[in-house]
Protein backbone atom coordinates (compact mmCIF):
# COMPACT_ATOMS: atom_id res chain seq x y z
CA UNK A 1 0.00 0.00 0.00
CA UNK A 2 1.54 3.26 -0.91
CA UNK A 3 2.46 5.77 1.62
CA UNK A 4 -0.11 8.98 2.02
CA UNK A 5 1.15 12.23 3.50
CA UNK A 6 -2.15 12.56 4.33
CA UNK A 7 -3.33 12.30 7.69
CA UNK A 8 -5.13 9.18 8.29
CA UNK A 9 -8.22 11.00 10.57
CA UNK A 10 -8.78 13.10 7.14
CA UNK A 11 -8.73 9.77 5.26
CA UNK A 12 -11.45 8.49 7.72
CA UNK A 13 -13.30 11.34 7.61
CA UNK A 14 -13.96 11.33 3.80
CA UNK A 15 -14.93 7.79 4.05
CA UNK A 16 -17.35 8.84 7.29
CA UNK A 17 -18.37 11.61 5.19
CA UNK A 18 -19.35 9.62 1.87
CA UNK A 19 -21.51 7.37 4.29
CA UNK A 20 -23.06 9.52 5.84
CA UNK A 21 -24.56 11.15 2.66
CA UNK A 22 -24.90 7.39 1.21
CA UNK A 23 -27.12 6.21 4.52
CA UNK A 24 -27.25 3.08 5.94
CA UNK A 25 -26.16 0.23 3.08
CA UNK A 26 -24.30 -2.59 4.97
CA UNK A 27 -22.19 -4.16 2.74
CA UNK A 28 -21.71 -1.66 0.16
CA UNK A 29 -19.20 0.96 -1.16
CA UNK A 30 -19.98 4.25 0.49
CA UNK A 31 -19.70 5.49 -3.54
CA UNK A 32 -19.78 3.58 -6.48
CA UNK A 33 -22.32 1.70 -4.93
CA UNK A 34 -24.44 0.49 -7.59
CA UNK A 35 -22.10 -1.86 -10.14
CA UNK A 36 -22.51 -4.94 -12.32
CA UNK A 37 -19.56 -7.03 -12.56
CA UNK A 38 -18.41 -8.64 -15.98
CA UNK A 39 -15.58 -10.77 -17.41
CA UNK A 40 -13.74 -9.84 -20.39
CA UNK A 41 -10.67 -10.16 -22.28
CA UNK A 42 -7.56 -8.09 -22.91
CA UNK A 43 -5.04 -7.55 -26.08
CA UNK A 44 -2.34 -6.21 -25.83
CA UNK A 45 -1.46 -3.73 -29.01
CA UNK A 46 1.58 -3.96 -30.63
CA UNK A 47 2.52 -0.39 -29.67
CA UNK A 48 1.89 -1.01 -25.88
CA UNK A 49 5.74 -2.46 -25.53
CA UNK A 50 7.44 0.67 -26.42
CA UNK A 51 5.39 2.38 -23.78
CA UNK A 52 5.43 0.02 -20.71
CA UNK A 53 7.03 -3.15 -19.73
CA UNK A 54 4.20 -4.05 -17.89
CA UNK A 55 2.97 -7.91 -18.54
CA UNK A 56 -0.25 -7.27 -19.12
CA UNK A 57 0.48 -4.97 -22.06
CA UNK A 58 3.29 -7.47 -23.56
CA UNK A 59 2.34 -10.84 -23.94
CA UNK A 60 -0.93 -13.18 -24.37
CA UNK A 61 -4.58 -12.01 -23.82
CA UNK A 62 -5.14 -11.46 -19.97
CA UNK A 63 -8.37 -12.18 -18.68
CA UNK A 64 -10.09 -9.38 -16.83
CA UNK A 65 -12.96 -8.65 -14.18
CA UNK A 66 -14.86 -5.48 -15.11
CA UNK A 67 -17.10 -3.18 -12.61
CA UNK A 68 -19.39 -0.65 -14.20
CA UNK A 69 -20.76 1.71 -11.78
CA UNK A 70 -22.96 4.60 -10.53
CA UNK A 71 -20.85 6.81 -8.10
CA UNK A 72 -23.90 7.52 -6.52
CA UNK A 73 -23.64 5.98 -2.86
CA UNK A 74 -27.08 4.12 -3.11
CA UNK A 75 -27.40 0.74 -4.36
CA UNK A 76 -30.66 1.43 -5.50
CA UNK A 77 -30.49 4.49 -7.27
CA UNK A 78 -32.39 4.98 -10.30
CA UNK A 79 -30.12 4.51 -13.42
CA UNK A 80 -31.23 7.84 -14.76
CA UNK A 81 -30.27 10.02 -12.20
CA UNK A 82 -26.91 12.58 -13.84
CA UNK A 83 -23.73 11.47 -11.88
CA UNK A 84 -20.76 9.96 -12.80
CA UNK A 85 -20.40 6.48 -14.32
CA UNK A 86 -17.55 4.51 -13.94
CA UNK A 87 -15.39 1.28 -15.46
CA UNK A 88 -12.98 -0.40 -12.95
CA UNK A 89 -10.88 -2.66 -14.88
CA UNK A 90 -8.63 -5.96 -13.19
CA UNK A 91 -6.04 -7.74 -14.93
CA UNK A 92 -6.05 -11.11 -13.67
CA UNK A 93 -2.54 -11.09 -14.62
CA UNK A 94 -0.24 -14.94 -14.65
CA UNK A 95 1.61 -14.90 -11.77
CA UNK A 96 -1.21 -14.61 -9.47
CA UNK A 97 -1.22 -11.55 -8.86
CA UNK A 98 -3.56 -8.05 -10.67
CA UNK A 99 -3.28 -4.79 -11.92
CA UNK A 100 -6.20 -2.82 -11.69
CA UNK A 101 -7.37 0.59 -14.09
CA UNK A 102 -10.53 3.20 -12.22
CA UNK A 103 -11.82 5.25 -14.55
CA UNK A 104 -14.65 7.80 -14.96
CA UNK A 105 -17.24 9.30 -16.91
CA UNK A 106 -15.89 12.94 -16.79
CA UNK A 107 -12.56 13.64 -17.09
CA UNK A 108 -10.92 14.94 -14.09
CA UNK A 109 -12.21 15.34 -10.42
CA UNK A 110 -13.46 17.66 -7.99
CA UNK A 111 -10.75 17.59 -5.34
CA UNK A 112 -7.09 18.15 -5.84
CA UNK A 113 -6.13 16.92 -2.52
CA UNK A 114 -7.76 14.91 -0.38
CA UNK A 115 -8.46 17.85 2.38
CA UNK A 116 -10.14 19.57 -0.27
CA UNK A 117 -12.31 16.50 -1.01
CA UNK A 118 -13.51 16.22 2.81
CA UNK A 119 -14.88 20.09 2.04
CA UNK A 120 -16.51 19.26 -0.80
CA UNK A 121 -17.78 16.07 0.86
CA UNK A 122 -19.06 18.78 3.80
CA UNK A 123 -20.52 20.91 2.17
CA UNK A 124 -23.06 18.52 1.06
CA UNK A 125 -24.09 17.19 4.48
CA UNK A 126 -26.58 18.27 6.77
CA UNK A 127 -26.24 21.06 9.06
CA UNK A 128 -26.66 20.21 12.69
CA UNK A 129 -29.94 21.25 14.06
CA UNK A 130 -31.24 22.27 10.26
CA UNK A 131 -31.95 18.78 9.15
CA UNK A 132 -30.58 19.25 5.91
CA UNK A 133 -27.32 20.91 4.06
CA UNK A 134 -26.46 24.85 3.83
CA UNK A 135 -28.11 25.29 -0.06
CA UNK A 136 -25.10 27.36 -0.27
CA UNK A 137 -22.29 25.28 1.11
CA UNK A 138 -21.67 24.03 -2.28
CA UNK A 139 -22.16 26.92 -4.78
CA UNK A 140 -19.47 28.66 -2.32
CA UNK A 141 -17.05 26.08 -2.86
CA UNK A 142 -17.14 25.84 -6.35
CA UNK A 143 -16.85 29.56 -6.50
CA UNK A 144 -13.38 28.69 -5.01
CA UNK A 145 -12.32 26.32 -6.45
CA UNK A 146 -12.54 26.77 -10.39
CA UNK A 147 -11.35 23.47 -11.19
CA UNK A 148 -14.06 21.82 -9.21
CA UNK A 149 -16.49 23.65 -10.96
CA UNK A 150 -14.70 23.06 -14.13
CA UNK A 151 -15.88 19.31 -13.54
CA UNK A 152 -19.01 20.15 -12.52
CA UNK A 153 -19.80 21.77 -15.76
CA UNK A 154 -18.09 18.82 -17.71
CA UNK A 155 -20.77 16.36 -15.81
CA UNK A 156 -23.43 18.27 -16.97
CA UNK A 157 -22.60 18.09 -20.81
CA UNK A 158 -22.95 14.07 -20.23
CA UNK A 159 -25.44 13.84 -17.63
CA UNK A 160 -26.18 10.41 -18.47
CA UNK A 161 -25.08 7.48 -20.64
CA UNK A 162 -27.59 5.94 -22.71
CA UNK A 163 -25.38 2.64 -22.12
CA UNK A 164 -22.31 1.62 -20.14
CA UNK A 165 -20.91 0.85 -23.65
CA UNK A 166 -21.29 4.16 -24.96
CA UNK A 167 -19.64 6.83 -22.78
CA UNK A 168 -15.81 7.14 -22.43
CA UNK A 169 -13.99 6.56 -18.96
CA UNK A 170 -11.23 8.65 -18.23
CA UNK A 171 -8.54 7.34 -15.69
CA UNK A 172 -7.99 11.06 -13.87
CA UNK A 173 -4.61 9.93 -12.16
CA UNK A 174 -1.23 10.02 -14.38
CA UNK A 175 1.17 7.30 -13.71
CA UNK A 176 4.64 7.07 -15.08
CA UNK A 177 5.38 4.25 -17.79
CA UNK A 178 8.24 2.49 -17.95
CA UNK A 179 8.97 0.75 -21.23
CA UNK A 180 10.94 -2.22 -22.16
CA UNK A 181 14.21 -0.01 -23.29
CA UNK A 182 13.97 1.45 -20.07
CA UNK A 183 12.50 4.96 -21.03
CA UNK A 184 9.97 6.84 -18.74
CA UNK A 185 7.05 9.06 -19.33
CA UNK A 186 3.65 9.90 -17.73
CA UNK A 187 0.53 9.14 -18.97
CA UNK A 188 -3.19 9.10 -18.20
CA UNK A 189 -5.01 5.82 -19.48
CA UNK A 190 -8.63 6.23 -20.93
CA UNK A 191 -11.18 3.58 -22.39
CA UNK A 192 -13.02 4.46 -25.45
CA UNK A 193 -16.08 2.72 -26.99
CA UNK A 194 -16.00 1.17 -29.88
CA UNK A 195 -20.14 1.91 -30.09
CA UNK A 196 -19.34 5.77 -29.72
CA UNK A 197 -20.72 7.96 -27.27
CA UNK A 198 -24.17 8.54 -26.55
CA UNK A 199 -25.89 10.34 -23.92
CA UNK A 200 -29.20 11.31 -22.60
CA UNK A 201 -31.34 14.04 -21.07
CA UNK A 202 -31.74 13.51 -17.16
CA UNK A 203 -35.60 14.07 -17.80
CA UNK A 204 -35.63 11.08 -21.13
CA UNK A 205 -33.49 9.06 -18.92
CA UNK A 206 -35.87 9.36 -15.56
CA UNK A 207 -38.20 7.51 -17.96
CA UNK A 208 -36.84 4.42 -17.80
CA UNK A 209 -36.77 1.72 -16.02
CA UNK A 210 -34.84 2.13 -12.72
CA UNK A 211 -31.96 -0.39 -13.98
CA UNK A 212 -31.87 0.40 -17.88
CA UNK A 213 -28.17 0.40 -17.98
CA UNK A 214 -28.11 -3.05 -16.83
CA UNK A 215 -30.88 -4.05 -19.06
CA UNK A 216 -29.27 -2.48 -22.13
CA UNK A 217 -25.60 -4.46 -21.40
CA UNK A 218 -27.39 -7.33 -20.89
CA UNK A 219 -29.22 -7.01 -24.48
CA UNK A 220 -26.11 -5.74 -26.30
CA UNK A 221 -23.84 -8.97 -24.64
CA UNK A 222 -26.51 -11.68 -26.04
CA UNK A 223 -25.69 -10.50 -29.61
CA UNK A 224 -21.97 -9.96 -29.36
CA UNK A 225 -19.17 -8.46 -26.44
CA UNK A 226 -18.40 -4.81 -25.77
CA UNK A 227 -15.42 -3.49 -26.75
CA UNK A 228 -13.33 -0.27 -25.79
CA UNK A 229 -10.03 0.56 -26.87
CA UNK A 230 -7.36 1.43 -23.87
CA UNK A 231 -5.42 4.73 -24.85
CA UNK A 232 -2.77 6.48 -23.05
CA UNK A 233 -2.79 10.38 -23.46
CA UNK A 234 1.30 11.12 -23.25
CA UNK A 235 2.05 14.30 -20.91
CA UNK A 236 4.44 16.56 -22.46
CA UNK A 237 7.41 18.76 -20.27
CA UNK A 238 5.66 20.55 -17.91
CA UNK A 239 1.93 18.80 -18.01
CA UNK A 240 1.14 18.65 -14.13
CA UNK A 241 1.00 14.57 -13.18
CA UNK A 242 0.20 15.71 -9.03
CA UNK A 243 -3.07 17.10 -9.87
CA UNK A 244 -5.75 15.31 -10.84
CA UNK A 245 -8.06 18.57 -11.50
CA UNK A 246 -5.56 19.52 -14.26
CA UNK A 247 -6.23 18.44 -17.99
CA UNK A 248 -3.82 18.09 -19.99
CA UNK A 249 -4.49 19.79 -23.45
CA UNK A 250 -6.36 17.37 -26.34
CA UNK A 251 -3.60 17.89 -28.49
CA UNK A 252 -1.24 15.33 -26.65
CA UNK A 253 -0.34 12.09 -28.43
CA UNK A 254 -2.08 8.99 -27.65
CA UNK A 255 -1.23 5.45 -27.99
CA UNK A 256 -2.98 2.62 -28.61
CA UNK A 257 -2.54 0.09 -25.45
CA UNK A 258 -4.91 -2.41 -26.73
CA UNK A 259 -8.53 -3.87 -26.78
CA UNK A 260 -10.77 -4.73 -23.80
CA UNK A 261 -13.61 -6.92 -24.78
CA UNK A 262 -16.37 -7.20 -22.11
CA UNK A 263 -17.99 -10.68 -22.83
CA UNK A 264 -20.72 -11.47 -20.41
CA UNK A 265 -22.08 -10.07 -17.42
CA UNK A 266 -21.01 -12.26 -14.15
CA UNK A 267 -24.20 -14.60 -13.07
CA UNK A 268 -22.57 -14.03 -9.57
CA UNK A 269 -21.69 -10.13 -9.71
CA UNK A 270 -24.05 -9.30 -6.71
CA UNK A 271 -21.48 -11.81 -4.44
CA UNK A 272 -18.11 -10.77 -6.59
CA UNK A 273 -18.66 -7.03 -6.13
CA UNK A 274 -18.59 -7.44 -2.55
CA UNK A 275 -15.48 -9.20 -2.34
CA UNK A 276 -13.31 -7.32 -5.19
CA UNK A 277 -11.60 -3.87 -4.48
CA UNK A 278 -10.52 -1.97 -7.10
CA UNK A 279 -7.00 -0.04 -6.62
CA UNK A 280 -6.02 2.86 -8.74
CA UNK A 281 -2.23 2.03 -6.86
CA UNK A 282 -2.62 -1.79 -7.86
CA UNK A 283 -0.02 -2.22 -10.44
CA UNK A 284 2.99 -3.94 -11.89
CA UNK A 285 6.43 -3.76 -12.39
CA UNK A 286 6.70 -1.07 -15.50
CA UNK A 287 4.08 1.04 -13.58
CA UNK A 288 4.45 3.87 -11.00
CA UNK A 289 2.76 6.20 -8.87
CA UNK A 290 2.81 10.16 -9.66
CA UNK A 291 2.76 12.19 -6.59
CA UNK A 292 -0.76 12.64 -7.10
CA UNK A 293 -2.24 13.16 -3.02
CA UNK A 294 -5.58 11.97 -4.14
CA UNK A 295 -3.89 9.14 -5.67
CA UNK A 296 -2.12 8.40 -2.99
CA UNK A 297 -4.61 8.26 -0.30
CA UNK A 298 -6.99 6.16 -2.25
CA UNK A 299 -5.64 3.15 -1.01
CA UNK A 300 -6.12 3.77 2.60
CA UNK A 301 -9.50 5.00 2.26
CA UNK A 302 -10.40 1.98 0.01
CA UNK A 303 -8.90 -0.51 2.85
CA UNK A 304 -10.98 1.39 5.42
CA UNK A 305 -14.04 1.50 3.38
CA UNK A 306 -13.50 -2.31 2.43
CA UNK A 307 -13.08 -3.14 6.47
CA UNK A 308 -16.29 -1.60 6.76
CA UNK A 309 -18.47 -3.44 3.80
CA UNK A 310 -16.79 -7.15 4.41
CA UNK A 311 -17.61 -6.72 8.33
CA UNK A 312 -21.34 -5.89 7.37
CA UNK A 313 -21.47 -2.21 8.55
CA UNK B 1 -12.44 -34.97 -18.30
CA UNK B 2 -10.55 -35.98 -21.10
CA UNK B 3 -9.29 -32.71 -22.46
CA UNK B 4 -11.30 -30.92 -20.23
CA UNK B 5 -11.29 -28.30 -17.48
CA UNK B 6 -11.58 -29.31 -14.09
CA UNK B 7 -11.40 -25.99 -12.45
CA UNK B 8 -10.66 -22.70 -13.71
CA UNK B 9 -9.35 -19.81 -10.77
CA UNK B 10 -6.06 -18.65 -10.59
CA UNK B 11 -4.26 -19.93 -7.91
CA UNK B 12 -4.99 -17.79 -4.86
CA UNK B 13 -8.46 -19.21 -5.13
CA UNK B 14 -8.24 -22.16 -4.76
CA UNK B 15 -4.80 -22.60 -2.63
CA UNK B 16 -4.63 -20.62 0.81
CA UNK B 17 -2.69 -17.27 0.55
CA UNK B 18 -1.35 -15.34 3.80
CA UNK B 19 -2.20 -12.57 1.86
CA UNK B 20 -4.20 -9.39 4.52
CA UNK B 21 -8.09 -9.24 3.44
CA UNK B 22 -7.47 -6.21 1.46
CA UNK B 23 -4.98 -7.95 -0.55
CA UNK B 24 -6.83 -11.07 -0.87
CA UNK B 25 -10.01 -8.42 -2.32
CA UNK B 26 -7.57 -7.13 -4.96
CA UNK B 27 -6.49 -9.92 -6.29
CA UNK B 28 -9.89 -11.60 -6.26
CA UNK B 29 -9.70 -14.10 -3.94
CA UNK B 30 -12.10 -16.23 -2.69
CA UNK B 31 -11.70 -15.86 0.98
CA UNK B 32 -10.19 -19.65 0.67
CA UNK B 33 -8.63 -20.07 3.81
CA UNK B 34 -9.20 -23.62 4.97
CA UNK B 35 -6.24 -25.70 4.75
CA UNK B 36 -5.56 -27.41 1.36
CA UNK B 37 -6.11 -31.22 1.46
CA UNK B 38 -3.87 -33.58 -0.96
CA UNK B 39 -5.64 -36.05 -3.20
CA UNK B 40 -4.53 -39.46 -2.09
CA UNK B 41 -3.51 -42.30 -4.48
CA UNK B 42 -1.60 -41.84 -7.97
CA UNK B 43 -2.65 -39.45 -11.12
CA UNK B 44 -4.26 -41.31 -13.63
CA UNK B 45 -2.86 -42.67 -16.63
CA UNK B 46 -2.93 -39.30 -19.04
CA UNK B 47 -3.47 -41.76 -21.56
CA UNK B 48 -6.54 -43.78 -20.48
CA UNK B 49 -8.63 -41.24 -18.47
CA UNK B 50 -11.19 -42.95 -16.28
CA UNK B 51 -14.94 -41.76 -17.62
CA UNK B 52 -16.31 -38.46 -16.27
CA UNK B 53 -14.24 -36.58 -13.69
CA UNK B 54 -10.47 -37.41 -13.94
CA UNK B 55 -10.62 -36.83 -9.89
CA UNK B 56 -13.34 -39.59 -9.35
CA UNK B 57 -11.41 -42.79 -8.03
CA UNK B 58 -9.70 -40.61 -5.87
CA UNK B 59 -12.16 -38.18 -4.25
CA UNK B 60 -13.81 -39.44 -0.96
CA UNK B 61 -16.86 -37.34 -2.44
CA UNK B 62 -17.47 -39.37 -5.64
CA UNK B 63 -20.79 -40.14 -6.48
CA UNK B 64 -22.45 -41.98 -9.64
CA UNK B 65 -22.95 -39.33 -11.24
CA UNK B 66 -18.91 -38.21 -11.02
CA UNK B 67 -18.06 -41.28 -13.45
CA UNK B 68 -21.46 -41.30 -15.73
CA UNK B 69 -20.21 -38.68 -17.72
CA UNK B 70 -18.04 -35.02 -17.87
CA UNK B 71 -20.02 -33.04 -15.62
CA UNK B 72 -21.02 -29.65 -16.64
CA UNK B 73 -19.39 -26.51 -15.72
CA UNK B 74 -20.58 -24.57 -13.13
CA UNK B 75 -19.61 -20.66 -12.36
CA UNK B 76 -19.05 -20.01 -8.87
CA UNK B 77 -17.29 -16.75 -9.31
CA UNK B 78 -16.66 -14.21 -12.12
CA UNK B 79 -13.19 -15.86 -12.53
CA UNK B 80 -13.51 -19.62 -11.05
CA UNK B 81 -15.17 -22.01 -12.79
CA UNK B 82 -15.54 -25.67 -11.61
CA UNK B 83 -17.07 -29.32 -12.56
CA UNK B 84 -17.15 -30.48 -9.74
CA UNK B 85 -21.06 -31.56 -8.71
CA UNK B 86 -21.17 -31.21 -5.09
CA UNK B 87 -20.12 -27.28 -5.50
CA UNK B 88 -22.73 -27.31 -8.20
CA UNK B 89 -25.10 -28.86 -5.66
CA UNK B 90 -24.17 -25.69 -3.03
CA UNK B 91 -22.51 -28.60 -0.92
CA UNK B 92 -18.91 -27.32 0.12
CA UNK B 93 -16.33 -30.01 0.11
CA UNK B 94 -15.36 -28.65 4.12
CA UNK B 95 -19.27 -29.32 5.20
CA UNK B 96 -19.50 -32.62 3.22
CA UNK B 97 -19.34 -35.92 4.55
CA UNK B 98 -16.95 -38.13 3.52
Amino acid sequence: MPTSATPEPVIRQIVEAMRTLAGPHPGFRPVHAKGLVCSGTFHASADAPRVTRAPHFTGQPVPTIVRFANANGKPDVHDGVPNVRSMAVKFQLSNGKSADILANSVEGFIARTPEELLEFLRAQLPEPGSGGPDPDAVPRFLAGHPAGRAFVERLMKKPVPASYAQTVYHAEHAFRFTAVDGTSRFGRYRFVPQAGEAFLSPDDAGKRSPSFLREELEGRLRTGSVAFGLLLQLAEAGDPTDDVTALWPESRPLVELGRLEVTAISPTSATDERRLIFDPTNRTDGIDLSADPILLARSAAYAISYDQRSKGE
Amino acid sequence: MKGGVFQSAWPRAVIPSPASPYTAGLDGDHGARAAAAAIPGAPPDLRALPPGCAFAPRCAYAEERCTSGVPPEHRVAVDHTTRCVRVADGSPWASAAP
